[in-house]
């Protein structure tokens, strides 16, 4: 009788932690939603292979339409554009490089797509989302469910307050990303162009 | 007494004749028919261009097992569930000897360590660009683009052996072929369009696709799969192509028509007996000569030939329209005392009809056409078992003759009619039809008959096939450059010679694309030149650059340039390349030894401009085989007309044999004039004349002259032979005019003439029936014959 009871206990617990789970989640997507992203990104990648840390920089912003446009300055120019389903790259010139096919950049860009726009409905499909919430700030983990993007992700991990600050790639085989955002208003109007 | 013995004796000869054939049927039948449905098959076995045959028949023969399926739906995960299910199945089928998923993760690895073993031989269409034009930056640029992404997806673990990451543009560039978006899950290659998922399985028979054993066993599995696939969800659809879908399809409608029309024709043929005999034993008879006919045909076409064309069939079953003409002509002679008098009165005129007719359909047989060759021998055989059964087995059967009177007494009107001035006159002036006719012929700007106008093509499937063309890029199958060398590596450079050719093409939107073995394995002359390349990549500061970048380290800038180095000896052999995962994959683009000659395949997807597509020189051939048969059929289409004239010719000699010029001209009029009237009319309806109604020509040639001869070979019976005339055209045209609704076009072209050809061809022997029997009498009274 006594098991039982602590079994109902446990039971009302975990219930109450996936109803407050789900409310976050459709809090943090509806923030990410609506927020506006201007930031100056820093980005930290520590390669397996490598001994040291490479550092780069740059520029994102989230047009009207939800399209993201990615813009590393440092240490090469080069620009993304990421939509619902569009990838366009332009290389230091500003000239358009035929649209990358392969499936892991596909793939990669998507699962940027959606996380930039709190699309965590499209993203509970792919991956077992975990969040950690207290007072303004919120840690969503995801972690692939899925076999192909298991051998790409061990996990992506994003941080937050009433805005997106951090985000965490670690790959599968040991790479991993650090990214930094730092909101700055900036004319967007040089980024238009590559929409 | 005697004559019963005799008829005896010659009924069991015939019955012994009859068991033959059953058995041979059975034996057909036992050993599983085969019936060809692809109107290639008609085509000559050798034409001018032996290499191009021969390259196209071993590349038909590797596709022609192949089948393709696309599962699609709107979410991922379901749709390739789907998709392994189908895999499952497939691997499961008795008829299926290797099914391929295009993706699996051992192919996946196998292709990745060739590009990287020989990633210094080989160079990509932009890369070459970039080399040439000394823009290594490009190079710098790409890889620190892919190490700076936030996600390298393990790309960065060869930074260090290859930092231009050249293996990794090698398989790029395979994606880079297709239009929509691809990508790999589960060792699957999926494809994206328009928001929809396609997932892709490719799979090889294990036998012909021909043979219906192969279709019964291969698409019960299929449809079993299509239902629980709708049972199971509404979202999720299968598209397939392949040769065994469009053969199958083509057999059971060839089953259908054949069965409409051979339904129909027994409908009225047995209202028509009935009707005319009040018996139903004349008919039975009939039936039996018919069936003879024909299965002695079907049989001796598949022996020989080893399958039968659907074409043979459908002009076979026309024998129906001549072989009646046989037994009518027994069942009507009035006042027989006995089955001999019967045979005696028509042996003379079902023989000569039966020998212009064998004359006729012997024609075909001069040409080197199979599908032609078929029909004749198809016909000819049919005619004679059917002329055998009548004379050798109806006498055995006591037949009283117990015609309907208003049967007899509207043939003798009508025969009266064609006594009449008035049809004479309009004789005359038909004899005007073959002048203009020829005019006509003379003066109309030669048709080429389109192959593609000849075939009824499935739109289901052609649909399917179109959007999985839409969806992966499938090359065109009849249209391709067919590439030669003496040796390989001749080969491998005529094959650069063309790509360069076709990628100019790509630019002026000629053709969206192409497939072809220098992609892969370049020849050695361009793989030193490759490499050549890439040393001034490797020699310039680009490396040094990514040591200042912290990607690399000097210790490894040595290691990189000491191995490629190394690579200096290596080369790709065809024969090596060809043995790899990659190669048999492509297998179909190679063709091996033909003619002392290398050959290779280069295929062609997205055609826009085939006017701008030809050979390039002697070794870059342009195949189109549409076109080329196209060009072939209208080649025969007038052979076929010229073999009507000499058939024409001839017969009207035999004529000459026993009836006078007069005489003889009189009965080859009518279906001259017939089948000038049939051409005028086709004319008319704005119909073009194509290789297969000009065929039907030589059965409304065969049939008129019967009519003709069975008039003059009358003996006092002209009513009873009007009677037997009149039945045979109306069961014939009940026949053709069922034909004209066939969906195939071939045959409803075949079967409009026929419908058309009949009727002047029954129309005017009842007008000139009354001029050859008064020429016969004149004729026998003025010379005493």
């Amino acid at each position: 009788m006594y098991l039982i009871r602590l079994l109902l206990i446990l039971n009302i617990f975990v219930s109450v932690g996936i109803f407050a789970a789900e409310k976050k989640i459709e809090e943090i997507g509806l923030l990410l939603k609506k927020e506006p992203i201007q930031a100056v990104f820093n980005q930290q990648k520590k390669i397996k292979e490598l001994s040291t840390t490479l550092k780069s920089s740059g520029y994102v912003w989230k047009a009207p339409d939800k399209q993201l446009v990615w813009q590393t300055q440092f240490p090469l120019k080069s620009t993304m554009v990421i939509g619902e389903n569009l990838f366009k790259q332009y290389d230091r010139k500003d000239k358009l490089i035929s649209t990358n096919r392969h499936a892991i950049i596909q793939h990669i860009s998507k699962i940027f797509f959606e996380l930039f726009n709190g699309e965590f409905s499209l993203l509970q499909k792919n991956f077992d989302i975990n969040i950690i919430s207290e007072n303004q700030i919120w840690k969503v983990t995801l972690i692939p469910l899925d076999n192909s993007l298991e051998t790409i992700l061990e996990f992506i991990q994003v941080k937050g307050d009433t805005k997106l600050r951090h985000i965490v790639f670690k790959e599968s085989r040991g790479d991993e990303t650090k990214i930094t955002l730092t909101y700055d208003q900036q004319d967007t109007k040089k980024f238009e162009k590559y929409l | 007494m005697k004559n019963i013995y005799n008829n005896k004796n010659r009924f069991i000869v015939w019955l012994i004749l009859a068991i033959i054939i059953f058995c041979v049927f059975s034996y057909i039948i036992f050993a599983g028919i085969k019936i060809e449905s692809n109107i290639l098959k008609l085509l000559p076995d050798s034409s001018q261009d032996v290499f191009a045959d021969k390259a196209f028949d071993s590349f038909s023969n590797k596709n022609m097992k192949k089948v393709f399926f696309l599962v699609s739906g709107y979410e991922q995960q379901s749709t390739l569930e789907a998709a392994q299910s189908l895999f499952k199945n497939l691997n499961a089928d008795q008829s299926i000897s290797n099914v391929e998923t295009y993706a699996s993760d051992a192919k996946q690895t196998q292709i990745a360590q060739f590009n990287f073993e020989y990633r210094h031989q080989l160079l990509n269409r932009n890369n070459l660009k970039l080399l040439e034009a000394k823009d290594y930056m490009a190079f710098l640029e790409r890889t620190l683009r892919l190490i700076y992404a936030p996600v390298t997806g393990g790309l960065s673990q060869t930074i260090k052996s290859d930092p231009f990451l050249l293996s990794y543009q090698a398989a790029e560039e395979i994606y880079s072929s297709f239009v929509n978006e691809v990508f790999i899950k589960d060792g699957y290659l999926i494809f994206k369009k328009d928001n929809k998922f396609f997932v892709s399985i490719a799979a090889s028979l294990k036998s012909d696709p021909f043979t219906r054993k192969t279709q019964k066993e291969f698409l019960k599995d299929i449809e079993y799969f299509e239902r629980s696939l709708k049972k199971n969800s509404l979202d999720i659809q299968l598209l397939k192509t392949g040769v065994i879908f469009y053969a199958a399809d083509h057999y059971q409608q060839a089953q259908q028509e054949v069965s409409t029309i051979g339904t129909g024709s027994l409908v009225i043929i047995i209202f028509l007996i009935i009707f005319v005999f009040h018996s139903i034993k004349p008919f039975f008879l009939t039936v039996v000569a018919l069936l003879v006919g024909i299965l002695a045909g079907f049989c001796a076409v598949h022996l020989l030939f080893g399958y039968v064309h659907l074409i043979a069939i459908v002009f076979g079953a026309s024998l129906i329209g001549v072989a009646v003409d046989y037994a009518f002509h027994y069942f009507v002679i009035k006042g027989a005392v006995s089955a001999n008098y019967r045979l005696k009165k028509i042996i003379p005129a079902i023989t000569l009809g039966l020998i212009s007719s064998v004359i006729g359909y012997s024609s075909l047989s001069i040409t080197p056409l199979s599908g032609l060759q078929q029909m004749a021998l198809f016909c000819c055989t049919g005619l004679i078992f059917a002329y055998l059964t009548v004379i050798l087995a109806f006498p055995v059967f006591r037949f009283e003759n117990s015609n309907n009177q208003l049967i007899y007494q509207f043939c003798r009107k009508l025969y009266c009619i064609s006594n009449s001035k008035i049809a004479t006159k309009l004789h005359l002036l038909l004899f005007f039809a073959p002048l203009i006719a020829a005019y006509i012929l003379l003066n109309t700007p030669p048709y080429t008959s389109d192959l593609r106008k000849l075939q009824n093509i499935n739109s289901k499937l052609d649909s399917q096939a179109k959007e999985i063309e839409l969806v992966v890029n499938r090359s065109e199958i009849n249209q391709f450059y067919l590439v030669k060398g003496k040796t390989h590596q001749s080969l491998l450079q005529n094959l650069e010679v063309a790509s360069q050719h076709l990628e100019r093409l790509i630019t002026q939107g000629v053709i969206d694309g192409y497939q072809s073995i220098s992609q892969y394995v370049p020849s050695i002359q361009q793989q030193k030149y490759n490499y050549a390349l890439y040393s001034q990549l490797y020699r310039s500061d680009v490396l040094e650059k990514l040591v200042d970048l912290n990607v690399l380290t000097n210790e490894d800038v040595v290691f990189i340039r000491k191995s490629f180095s190394q690579d200096q000896s290596k080369s790709i052999r065809l024969q090596d390349w060809l043995a790899s995962r990659q190669g048999r994959d492509m297998s179909y683009l190679w063709l091996g030894k033909i003619e002392n000659k290398y050959a290779a395949i280069i295929s062609l997807s997205g055609i826009n401009q085939i006017e701008s597509l030809n050979s390039i020189n002697e070794n870059i051939l342009f195949v189109d085989k549409v076109s080329q048969i196209s060009t072939i059929f209208k080649k025969y289409k007038i052979y076929s007309f010229k073999l009507l004239l000499f058939a024409v010719a001839i017969i009207f000699l035999i004529l000459c044999f026993r009836y006078s010029v007069t005489q003889s001209l009189l009965i080859i009029s009518s279906p001259l004039i017939a089948i000038s009237m049939v051409f005028l009319t086709l004319q008319g309806l704005g119909i073009a004349m194509n290789l297969f109604n000009t065929l039907s020509l030589f059965l409304i040639l065969g049939i008129g002259i019967d009519y003709g001869i069975f008039f003059a070979e009358s003996k006092g019976q002209n009513t009873n032979i009007l009677l037997a005339v009149l039945m045979s055209s109306l069961t014939t045209l009940c026949s053709f005019g069922l034909l004209s609704f066939s969906k195939t076009p071939a045959i409803y072209d075949f079967g409009l003439s026929m419908f058309i050809g009949i009727c002047f061809v029954l129309m005017l022997s009842i007008m000139v029936s009354s001029v050859i029997v008064k020429h016969k009498v004149s004729y026998k009274q003025n010379y005493n014959v």
